[in-house]
């Protein structure tokens, strides 16, 4: 199961990987181009509109296995441990419950999209449901780690050992890939 | 619940949202309507809690918006809904009309006669209470731009179907979002903008400050907006007083909205003299020559995407273009000229 | 017709807009409402969880509350959407990736080696190469608590190793990262122009003044030290130890791509020139008007990109690099995006509530001086430094504060600015201060107690700087100004 997860959550990643070096070759090339021929790409604009909620929803999942999304465990340090296990397995159950609903109600409204083939006010009338469809397989990768993440919280705020493992903001300390 | 917000038996309360800043005319408009509603309905009390420049509902959010009474009402741009609106579209057309009071009016009157036009609302949960007055869209450019020929190899800003008719004459068109417009005129990533309307290029973007030259081009309108749009089951829950009142109101709002309109037109017009710029009116024959070309074929192009809905048939489309046509060319010989057009009489 | 204003709101209990179903039945006023919601929010705080969902779940619960279920299903659905797919945005993962290619290239740590180099001789000189490196390479993860816990790792070592005492190097190292917020590009002021609307590019340019101002006094600041006493400092010259004693064995990934032995001050000095290109490039490209600066982050990137394959001088090192930066950035944008999803929807909350609005009408009702409201808008940051970091800080705070200063006629860009260093300030005062918190949890480091004692000199000079930017607003606003004119 949790390998699972994970093969999905660094499949999203390498998908956001390719889609912000896109953004970055087609805004930068842009920018050259015009210069040199007076012209850019038609619609860029548009095109970074479309993928840059992309980008940012399916890197989230990867984000928490990280342990990068920001939280702050200053109040939970000078608890007891026993109480502090409790208090951020009450946390995570809650903040699995808020993205289970964020799922839903965005599931709902990408396939409404999809439905009338959703498309964007601009140049090019792009299409915006694939956006929406990302976004929300982003958000059940998310839901994913965080289940199995409450999951591992709540089993060992049930033992006895060592204190809770939270990291606030630290970059790298549970690896990348 | 569709309890129609009707908190005691004789207080109102509605959410009102729009994007534009509290100073435009179209917040003063929104205000004015509700209070005269208000006014209109002694046993009842409106309660109207304004929220501006998008505080609350983005443009592009608007139709959800509404339709989910995240607000009650709104001012709502249809051009943001394509695939949800599409008979609306059909203002973005360009050289369909040049007189914004005639699309007001025949906005009205479409949707008081037309029952898929009525329909497209309806679906969407949404009634359109007060049509908005919008006036001619604005060209404007660093450097004077004379005829239709100098636009060839401009780098303009624009989006809808009026940026192909700019295409069709050689420009290179950018769709940047307004907010955008004053740095990348300035900075020069683009040479002049479209797609505005007079007040907003001169006073609320003031982006006339570094493209004064500005042009009254014979495209015209270029969106189907309302002042009000409401939450369909809301209005129905509406007490007949209310719905009554909120008609007349409509009605008188319309003409109110064209007086702040060209007041606010003149207002922009002193500005732009102050700015040094001024505005250019295109040829007459070079503006129907440009027009013969195109207008046709991008009419067939929207009525081709309409067809694409599966809420309309090709005879309701057929029939609501004949009508909007018939009625435009009725109305626009007696309208009052745009603000654009009477800045460029002025000298 | 009653206010049409949103401006009665907080004091009302009568519930004059709460016909919605939650409402009705839980009898809820207005105020309680709103009492709840910020109480939730700094309960799940308390959880350790992130803060980018402790603001979704209260601002999610509190919409629901304000105006039903329905209501808040549709807020939820349509925000993830709205609050991303805007252009401006861009700036935000362009900046990042150029960011994390300079980190992962080896630039920054070659330029900090230049930097101790060339002041290491100094007294106090490597805290001086410290701040140096922090000013150019911070800012731009969007979390100045994960750059100070990035450059962390590198330099406290590299000072301990040089004969600092422990607090005081982790003490410049937690104060240093914070000029990083003001130095271009910054993701703090980026992102208040995000919220706020204010124009990213002369937000940039404003922070680049006062950036360098307090980089030169904090540089200032670690020469007295390290003049005055060889008991808080200095007790060794960088240049008397060898070489790779100096370097070795401080773990960081970025010494993964290039051997460290091979380092030889040329490639050292071009690092410089990376750096200064770099730099050049994205403000001088916003300053002289070539591109916008939405633009500027795309170049930056592609930028720093073509720099690091230079530098690396290998193509297979070059895409492994690119496999290590480009997750690390795309990491980072989550959690930016996930707290500004996070904070749109907590702000969409408090502005369906009034909140904003009932909050500026009372501060200007009580007709106290301009500067006052400027001074306690800005003290409440330093508080809330205690919970938030940086982002979230702004996130909650801004939306409030930002009509109130700007309808007392104050420059947006200016408030900007001033915001960024007193988020910084909260970051770092004692009792709690985020940054110096997550300094003291790094490997090796000293506990948050010691560091705070040797921090607040750092904070003073802040401060300083805050009064001279009141006293001064020309500092903040000259050069933004100036670049519109051109
Ligand atoms: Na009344
Ligand atoms: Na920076």
């Amino acid at each position: 199961m949790r390998s699972a997860v994970r093969r999905l959550t660094l499949a999203l990643m390498i998908v956001a990987s390719l889609l912000t070096l896109f953004l970055m070759v087609m805004i930068a090339g842009d920018v050259l181009l015009r210069y040199a021929t007076g012209s850019g790409f038609r619609g860029s604009t548009e095109v970074a509109e479309v993928i840059l909620p992309a980008v940012a929803y399916l890197a989230m999942a990867y984000t928490q296995r990280r342990g990068e999304h920001v939280a702050s465990s200053v109040v939970l340090d000078r608890l007891p441990t026993r109480p502090a296990r409790m208090l951020h397995s009450a946390g995570m159950v809650v903040v699995t419950a808020f993205l289970a609903v964020l799922l839903l109600v965005t599931t709902e409204s990408a396939i409404d999209s999809a439905n009338i083939r959703e498309s964007r006010y601009g140049l090019l009338g792009l299409a915006v449901w694939p956006t929406r469809i990302l976004l929300a397989i982003g958000l059940l990768a998310l839901l994913l780690e965080n289940l199995a993440d409450t999951w591992e919280c709540v089993r060992s705020s049930n033992k006895k050992g060592s204190g809770v493992q939270v990291v606030p903001g630290a970059p790298e300390t549970q690896g990348g890939s | 619940g569709s309890d129609g917000g009707v908190a005691n038996q004789d207080q109102i309360t509605f959410k009102y949202a729009t994007y534009q800043p509290e100073n435009s005319t179209d917040a003063k408009v929104a205000k004015w309507w509700f209070e005269r509603v208000d006014e209109l309905t002694p046993n009842h009390e409106l309660d109207v809690k304004m929220f501006y420049s998008g505080s609350l509902l983005p443009p592009d959010d608007t139709l959800n918006g509404v339709a989910s009474r995240r607000a009650d009402a709104a001012l709502f741009a249809t051009s943001y809904h394509p695939k949800e609106l599409p008979l609306s579209q059909i203002a973005t057309v360009p050289f369909l009309s040049t007189s914004a009071e005639a699309s007001a009016r025949v906005h009205a009157e479409m949707y008081e006669n037309n029952e898929a036009f009525r329909e497209e609302f309806k679906r969407n949960g949404l009634v359109p209470l007060v049509w908005a007055v919008v006036p001619n869209n604005t060209l404007g450019f660093v450097d004077p731009v004379d005829s239709v020929d100098d636009l060839d190899g401009k780098k303009i800003r624009a989006v809808g179907i009026s940026a192909q008719a700019l295409e069709a004459k050689g420009a290179e068109v950018v769709a940047l979002p307004a907010t955008d417009l004053y740095e990348s005129l300035e900075q020069g990533v683009i040479e002049g903008f479209s797609t505005l309307i007079f007040t907003n290029a001169v006073l609320g973007f003031n982006v006339a400050e570094v493209a004064p030259n500005l042009v009254d081009s014979g495209l015209g309108q270029y969106v189907l907006a309302t002042q009000v749009v409401m939450n369909a089951d809301l209005y129905e829950g509406l007490p007949d007083e209310v719905k009554g009142a909120m008609g007349q109101a409509a009605e008188e709002a319309l003409d109110f909205s064209l007086k702040e309109t060209q007041a606010e037109g003149e207002l922009a017009c002193d500005r732009l003299q102050e700015l040094g710029g001024s505005v250019t009116t295109f040829p007459e024959d070079e503006v129907s020559a440009w027009k013969d070309g195109l207008f046709e074929g991008l009419l067939d192009q929207w009525s081709e995407s309409a067809s694409e809905s599966p809420d309309l048939t090709e005879d309701a489309i057929e029939e609501f273009e004949s009508e909007y046509l018939e009625a435009m060319s009725e109305r626009s010989g007696e309208a009052a000229p745009d603000i654009l057009t009477e800045c460029a009489n002025r000298g | 017709m009653r206010a049409i204003q949103q401006q009665e709101g907080l004091g009302s209990t009568g519930c004059p807009w709460g016909s919605r179903d939650a409402r009705r039945i839980l009898k809820m006023s207005l105020a309680l409402i709103v009492v709840t919601v910020f109480m939730l929010f700094f309960l799940l705080l308390m959880s350790a969880v992130p803060v980018a969902f402790c603001l979704g779940v209260s601002g999610g619960i509190g919409i629901w509350l304000l105006d039903g279920q329905e209501v808040m299903s549709a807020s939820l659905a349509s925000i993830p959407l709205t609050s991303s797919a805007r252009y401006g945005l861009v700036v935000l993962p362009m900046f990042i990736l150029m960011g994390v290619l300079l980190a992962e290239t080896g630039i920054a740590r070659d330029l900090y080696r230049t930097a101790e180099r060339s002041v290491g001789r100094l007294p106090g000189g490597l805290a001086g190469a410290t701040v140096f490196a922090c000013t150019i390479f911070g800012g731009v993860s969007g979390s100045s608590t994960a750059d100070a816990a990035t450059i962390g790792r590198i330099s406290i070592e590299e000072m301990r190793r040089n004969g600092y005492r422990p607090e005081y190097a982790a003490a410049v190292v937690a104060a240093a990262g914070t000029i990083a917020v003001l130095i271009p590009p910054s993701i703090i002021l980026i992102m208040y122009g995000v919220i706020t609307g204010e124009s990213v590019g002369a937000l940039l340019l404003a922070g680049l003044v006062p950036g360098c101002m307090m980089g030169l006094a904090f540089f200032a600041y670690a020469v007295t030290v390290g003049l005055r006493g060889r008991d808080r400092a200095l007790s060794v010259h960088t240049s008397q130890l060898p070489a790779s004693e100096r370097h070795a064995g401080n773990g960081a990934t970025r010494s993964r791509n290039r051997g460290d032995g091979e380092k030889n001050s040329l490639t050292n000095y071009l690092s410089l020139l990376y750096a200064l290109v770099l730099f050049g490039v994205v403000l001088g490209g916003i300053y002289l008007g070539v591109f916008t600066s939405t633009e500027a982050s795309a170049v930056g990137a592609a930028t720093a990109l073509a720099l690091g394959v230079i530098a690396i001088r290998s193509p297979t090192r070059s895409l492994e690099m690119l496999r290590t930066a480009v997750p690390h950035a795309v990491s980072t944008v989550g959690m930016i995006f996930a707290i500004l999803l996070g904070g749109t929807i907590f702000t969409y909350f408090l502005i369906s509530a009034g909140v904003p609005a009932s909050f500026t009408t009372w501060i200007l009702e009580m007709e106290l001086p301009s500067e006052l409201v400027v001074i306690m808008l800005l003290a409440t940051l330093i508080p809330l430094g205690m919970f938030l970091d940086g982002l979230s800080m702004m996130l909650v705070t801004v939306p409030l504060s930002y009509p109130v200063v700007t309808a007392l006629g104050y420059d947006g860009v200016w408030f900007g600015v001033l915001v960024c260093v007193l988020i910084e300030v909260g970051l770092l005062t004692p009792p709690v201060g985020l940054n110096v918190f997550v300094i003291s949890g790094l490997p090796g480091a000293p506990r948050a107690e010691q560091i705070f004692v040797q921090v607040l000199p750092f904070v003073l000079i802040q401060l300083l700087l805050v009064a001279l930017f009141m006293l001064f607003p020309d500092l903040v606003t000259w050069l933004p100004s100036r670049a519109q004119s051109t």
